[in-house]
C-alpha cells in the first residue's frame, strides 16, 4: 500500500455529489415524521396520571375526580419540534481515505450529517450545524449556524457541508470540542438531539466529560464515530513505517505483529468512551466508511429514537 | 599515491553494485499516513533487525573487497619514509650501503633512537626492496673504514649483517669508506650501481664534491644538529684525576637558543666496592662518589681536576647534566692509571749526537718534535734485565758498541711481549768490545765503510713523499750489514745495499738503520725522512705495546692466543695475513684486559674528542639531486593489497557462513 500524501482539500470520493447522495440516503432510510417521545401540552389525548403538587392546575380532569375521587390530570401526545445539531470533526483525520475506501472519513460523515439534516428539515425540526476543528471551528472560514427550520435550512447544511475541509490538528481540537459542546450545551433546548462525528482518534478525556454533560440534561447525544476500514481492522503486513495525520508522530512496525495491540487499543478507546456516555444518556455509534450509508443511517436514526444499539458494531 | 594503471580504478564504480544489491534484498519499509499512529505499538520487524547489523557488516566487507581490487588493478605506489632506491628500466641494481658507525652516530633523534639505529633500519629499508640478481655490499665508515659484506646477492646474508651491526665509538671515516664502496662495484657486471651513504656526515674533512658524483646520501634527519658534552678520557696526574671534557654547544660556535639550553654539569669521580687502591693499602670496601667538580659552562674543551685523598685501580668519572645530552655513551669514563702512557726510550752519546749548542740529544728532541702524546725518557745504558725495559713502549738506540749478552736477553724477551726498538748503526761498531754483537738486531758482525750515495727513493716510499728527503744524503759513511737474510729489508741505498732492515720477534719489531744521527757523519737527522721514520716506529710501538691508551678503532697487536676482555665482552683476535700479525680492534671506549700467556695487562680505548665537537654536515650540493632522483620513497604496495583482499575475502565468506549456521539454528 503506498503512501498517502495529507489532503488540504477533501477526498469526497464516490460521495460526491453530496447533494443528491444525501437525498437519495434520507429517502432510502426514512420516511414519514418521527413521533415525539414527549408527553405534556398538546392537542391529542395521552391518558391521566395522578395530580402532583406543582401541576398546572389548568389541566385537572373535573370528571375523573369524580369518578375516582382522586385528582387527576389530562396528558396529551404533543408533536413537537425536535431540535437537531451536527457538529462534525473536521481535524486533518478526518481528511483520510484510504485505498479501496470510497471517500474521506469526514465526507462519509458529511453525508450522513447531510441525509439526517434531510430528514429533520422534512419533519420542519430546526437543523443547526457546527464544526470541530478545521476552518469551521471557533467561526472560521466554514458555515456554522444555530438550528433553524426555514426551508432553505437544508440548502444552507449542503452548502456548509461541501465546503469542508478537514485541517485542523489534535491541539486545536482541544479547544474547539470545548467551545462547541459549551455553546450547545447553553443553548440547545430541551429535547435537542446533539450528533457529533469524529473518529474518536485524538478525542481530549475532557470533550468525553463535557459530551457527557450535555446528555444528562435531557439532550440526545449521539457520538457516531466514523473510521476508515484500514483503521477499524489494521490489514498491513511486513514493516511500516506510520507517520500520524495530525502532528509529526511517526513510528517504525511490523504489520502483523502490531495488529492486536492496535485492535486492543481501539476497542479500550470505544469501551471507555461507552463507559462514560451511556450512563449520561448519550451513546456511541461506529461506523466504517465503506459501510452502506443507507444502513448507517438507519442504525443513526434508531439509536436517535433510543432503539437498542446492539449489534451495531461495523 | 600514484597508480601505475589510473584507469583500473575505474573498477570501483562497482562499489554501487553490492550496495543496490543490498537495498535489493532489504526490501523498503512502507511508508503510510496512519491517523490513528499513536495507538500502534511499535514493532520493528526481526528480519529488518538482523538486516541492519548483519547486512551492513557484509555490504562493508564487500565494497572494501570492490575496493581493494581496483586499487591492486591500479598498482598504487605509495610515496612514504621507506627508503627505496629507484629502477630505471626494471634493471638489477648493484648497491653498496655505508653505514657511518662512528660515535656521533650514536646521538639520539627526537623520536629518542639513535641515528646509527635509524641507519641501520634506513639499509634494511633498501635491502627489503631488493630483487633476485641485485648485488649488495655493506661498508662502516667508522674508523678505520672497513668491508662488513663484499658485493653478495645472498639478501639473507645481507640482513644476517646488517643484524649483526653494532654501534660503535669509533672516529669517522666517510672518505675511506667510499672507496672501498666503490671498488665492492668495479667488478660488479651491473649497469644501475649506487652507493647509498647513512652518515651525519660528521668526518676531519669536508666530503670531496667529485668523490660524490652519484652518491645517494639519503636520511637528512641524521644529518641534524645536536647538542652533546662528553668526556674524552680521565688520567690520573699528579696525585689527582683530570678529566678532559669536551662540549659542542660553547656559546663562541653555538646559537642563542643552544647557549639558552646550557644547564649545570658536574663531574663525579667514582669508585666501585672491591678496588684496589693505587699505591699500598686495603681494597675499597662500598661503592662511593670519591669527588665531584663543577664544569664551567663557555668552554667548549676543558681539563677538570678531581682532587680525592686516595685513588683507586678502577675508578670512572660521570658527567651529570641538566642539560640536553644526545650522547649518553661518552658521558662515563674510566680512570686511566698513571704508567700507562707510551714511554720512548732514548739512548745517545750527548758527545756525538747533540747539536754543538748543547741542551737535549738529537734523538730525544726530534722524538719530543713528534708530539705524539708519548713521553720520552732518555737513557744512559740499556738494562740488562727485561723489568727495567717494560715501562717503554719503544727503543731508539744510537751508535751502540754492540750488545753484551745480557743486553741481548733482556733486549729478546723484551720485543717478544711487543717492544718495538730501532737501531742507528754508526762508526761505534767498529769499537764493539768482545763478546758483544748486535742481536737480536742483526746476525753477524756489520762492517762501517765509506759511502758517497744517498737512500733510494723509490725503495722507502712507505715513509710518504718525506723519503725524497734522503736521496741526496751523502754520508761519509755507512753500516754494511754482514748478513741480511733473516731480515726484511724497508730500504736500501742507491747501490743496492740495505739501509734499513726489519726482524719480527714475537709481538715486537726490531729495526736496524745502517746510518747513525750524529750530524759530523751525515745531516740524517735533519731531513724530514728522519721523522717520517720515527713517526713509523712510534706508531708501530703504539700498536704493539705501548701506548695502552689508544683512540677506539685503532688496532692493538696481540699474541695469537691473547684474551681481550673488554666492556662488552671478550674480543675477537684477528689474523692479518700480510703482517702475519694478530690483532684485535676495540670497538667501544673503555678498560680492556689482555691476557697472552702468563702476562696480563691493561689498556684503555678513549674516545675522538672530534666525535663529540665536530657537527654533522649537511649533504653536499652534488648529491642532493641525484638523492632526489634515485632515492625515490615510492613503494609499490600491490603485495600487502593483494593479502588485504584475500583477508578481506576470507572474513566474508565466514561471515556468510556463520550467518547460514545461525539461520540454520534458528
Amino acid at each position: 500500500m503506498d503512501g498517502l500524501p495529507l489532503r488540504q482539500k477533501l477526498d469526497w470520493g464516490r460521495i460526491a455529489p453530496l447533494s443528491l447522495r444525501a437525498r437519495a440516503v434520507a429517502e432510502g432510510a426514512y420516511t414519514g415524521a418521527h413521533r415525539s417521545a414527549r408527553k405534556g401540552a398538546g392537542v391529542e389525548f395521552g391518558g391521566h396520571r395522578n395530580y402532583v403538587p406543582g401541576d398546572d392546575l389548568r389541566r385537572l380532569d373535573r370528571h375523573a375526580l369524580m369518578r375516582h375521587a382522586r385528582l387527576m390530570v389530562r396528558e396529551f401526545e404533543t408533536e413537537t419540534e425536535r431540535h437537531l445539531y451536527l457538529l462534525l470533526d473536521a481535524t486533518r483525520s478526518m481528511g483520510f481515505r484510504s485505498e479501496g475506501a470510497p471517500g474521506a472519513k469526514l465526507a462519509f460523515a458529511a453525508l450522513l450529517a447531510a441525509a439526517l439534516g434531510y430528514v429533520a428539515s422534512r419533519e420542519r425540526d430546526p437543523v443547526g450545524l457546527g464544526w470541530l476543528g478545521g476552518k469551521g471551528a471557533g467561526g472560521g472560514a466554514f458555515q456554522s449556524f444555530p438550528p433553524r427550520s426555514s426551508s432553505d435550512t437544508f440548502e444552507r447544511v449542503l452548502s456548509a457541508l461541501e465546503d469542508a475541509e478537514a485541517t485542523g490538528d489534535d491541539a486545536s481540537a482541544t479547544e474547539s470540542w470545548s467551545h462547541a459542546l459549551t455553546h450547545v450545551g447553553d443553548r440547545s433546548p430541551r429535547g435537542s438531539v446533539l450528533v457529533v462525528f469524529s473518529d474518536v482518534l485524538d478525542v481530549p478525556s475532557e470533550a468525553i466529560d463535557e459530551l457527557a454533560r450535555v446528555a444528562s440534561r435531557a439532550r440526545k447525544v449521539v457520538l457516531v464515530r466514523v473510521l476508515d476500514p484500514v483503521e477499524a481492522t489494521f490489514p498491513f503486513d511486513g514493516p511500516l513505517r506510520l507517520r500520524s495525520s495530525e502532528g509529526d508522530h511517526v513510528i517504525e512496525t511490523d504489520g502483523n505483529r502490531a495488529r492486536r495491540g492496535y485492535l486492543e487499543a481501539l476497542a479500550r478507546i470505544e469501551e471507555d468512551v461507552r463507559t462514560r456516555l451511556e450512563p449520561r444518556g448519550g451513546a456511541l455509534l461506529t461506523v466504517v466508511t465503506t459501510d452502506d450509508p443507507v444502513l448507517a443511517l438507519r442504525r443513526l436514526l434508531a439509536v436517535i429514537a433510543g432503539a437498542s444499539l446492539e449489534g451495531d458494531t461495523p | 599515491v600514484s597508480f601505475l594503471l589510473p584507469a583500473a580504478l575505474l573498477v570501483a564504480l562497482l562499489v554501487g553494485a553490492p550496495l543496490a544489491a543490498h537495498f535489493l534484498r532489504r526490501g523498503r519499509a512502507t511508508e503510510l499516513e496512519f491517523p490513528a499512529t499513536s495507538l500502534v505499538p511499535e514493532a520493528r520487524s526481526t528480519a529488518r533487525q538482523r538486516a541492519r547489523l548483519e547486512d551492513r557488516a557484509l555490504l562493508a566487507l564487500r565494497s572494501l573487497l570492490i575496493l581493494a581490487l581496483a586499487l591492486l588493478g591500479a598498482s598504487p605506489l605509495l610515496r612514504c619514509s621507506r627508503l627505496s632506491v629507484a629502477r630505471p628500466g626494471g634493471a638489477s641494481l648493484a648497491l653498496s650501503l655505508v653505514i657511518d658507525d662512528s660515535l656521533s652516530m650514536r646521538a639520539k633523534l627526537p623520536d629518542g633512537r639513535e641515528r646509527f639505529a635509524r641507519a641501520v633500519e634506513g639499509a634494511r629499508e633498501l635491502v627489503s626492496q631488493a630483487r633476485e640478481g641485485d648485488a649488495i655490499s655493506i661498508v662502516l665508515a667508522g674508523k678505520p673504514a672497513r668491508l662488513a659484506l663484499a658485493a653478495s646477492t645472498d639478501l639473507d646474508a645481507v640482513k644476517n649483517t646488517l643484524d649483526a651491526l653494532a654501534a660503535a665509538d669509533r672516529s669517522t671515516d666517510v672518505t675511506a669508506a667510499l672507496t672501498i664502496a666503490r671498488s665492492t662495484l668495479d667488478s660488479l657486471p651491473h649497469v644501475e650501481k649506487r652507493v647509498v651513504v647513512l652518515s651525519d656526515l660528521a668526518d676531519s674533512e669536508p666530503l670531496d664534491e667529485k668523490a660524490l658524483q652519484g652518491v645517494l646520501v639519503p636520511l637528512p634527519e641524521l644529518r641534524e644538529p645536536w647538542q652533546d658534552c662528553g668526556i674524552v678520557a680521565a688520567r690520573v696526574r699528579s696525585g689527582g684525576v683530570e678529566a678532559e671534557v669536551v662540549c659542542n654547544d660553547a656559546p663562541a660556535k653555538a646559537g642563542a637558543q643552544q647557549a639558552k639550553n646550557q644547564g649545570a654539569r658536574r663531574l663525579e669521580l667514582r669508585v666501585p666496592k672491591g678496588s684496589a687502591p693505587l699505591g699500598e693499602g686495603a681494597p675499597r670496601e662500598a661503592d662511593g662518589v670519591l669527588a665531584t667538580a663543577r664544569l664551567e659552562g663557555g668552554e667548549s674543551s676543558a681539563a677538570v681536576r678531581l682532587e680525592a685523598p686516595r685513588l683507586y685501580r678502577d675508578m670512572s668519572v660521570h658527567l651529570l647534566s641538566d642539560a640536553p645530552d644526545a650522547i649518553a655513551q661518552d658521558d662515563e669514563a674510566p680512570v686511566i692509571p698513571p704508567g700507562t702512557d707510551l714511554v720512548l726510550g732514548a739512548l745517545a752519546d750527548p758527545a756525538t749526537a747533540s747539536v754543538q749548542t748543547g741542551g737535549a740529544t738529537i734523538l730525544e728532541t726530534a722524538l719530543r718534535a713528534l708530539e705524539s702524546g708519548a713521553r720520552v725518557e732518555p737513557l744512559s745504558v740499556l738494562p740488562d734485565d727485561v723489568a727495567g725495559l717494560e715501562r717503554f713502549g719503544a727503543l731508539f738506540i744510537d751508535d751502540p758498541a754492540g750488545f753484551t749478552p745480557e743486553v741481548r736477553g733482556s733486549l729478546s724477551t723484551w720485543l717478544e711481549q711487543g717492544g718495538v726498538a730501532l737501531v742507528f748503526l754508526g762508526p761505534a761498531l767498529e769499537s764493539a768490545p768482545l763478546g758483544s754483537s748486535f742481536e737480536p738486531f742483526l746476525n753477524g758482525a756489520p762492517r762501517w765503510q765509506p759511502s758517497e750515495g744517498g737512500v733510494d727513493a723509490k725503495s722507502a716510499s712507505w715513509l710518504g713523499e718525506a723519503a725524497v728527503s734522503l736521496t741526496d744524503l751523502a754520508p761519509k759513511g755507512r753500516a754494511r750489514f754482514a748478513s741480511a737474510a733473516d731480515n726484511h729489508v724497508l730500504a736500501r741505498w742507491s747501490d743496492g745495499e740495505p739501509w734499513l732492515v726489519e726482524r719480527r720477534l714475537g709481538r715486537g719489531l726490531a729495526l736496524c738503520a745502517g746510518l747513525p744521527i750524529s750530524v759530523a757523519v751525515s745531516d740524517l737527522a735533519l731531513r724530514p725522512g728522519f721523522l717520517a721514520l720515527l713517526d713509523g716506529v712510534v706508531q708501530e710501538a703504539r700498536t704493539r705495546r705501548g701506548g695502552r691508551e689508544r683512540l677506539v678503532g685503532e688496532a692493538w697487536d696481540v699474541s695469537a692466543d691473547a684474551e681481550v676482555l673488554g666492556p662488552a665482552g671478550n674480543l675477537t683476535v684477528q689474523r692479518d695475513p700480510e703482517r702475519e700479525q694478530s690483532y684485535v680492534e676495540p670497538a667501544l671506549r673503555g678498560r680492556y684486559r689482555l691476557v697472552g700467556g702468563k702476562a696480563s695487562e691493561e689498556r684503555f680505548a678513549v674516545l675522538d674528542a672530534e666525535e663529540i665537537v665536530r657537527e654533522p654536515r649537511p649533504a653536499p650540493e652534488a648529491t642532493r639531486d641525484a638523492t632526489a632522483r634515485a632515492a625515490v620513497s615510492q613503494v609499490d604496495v600491490s603485495r600487502e593489497l593483494a593479502f588485504g583482499v584475500l583477508l578481506l575475502a576470507a572474513i566474508e565468506l565466514t561471515a556468510r557462513a556463520l550467518r547460514r549456521t545461525r539461520r540454520a539454528t534458528a
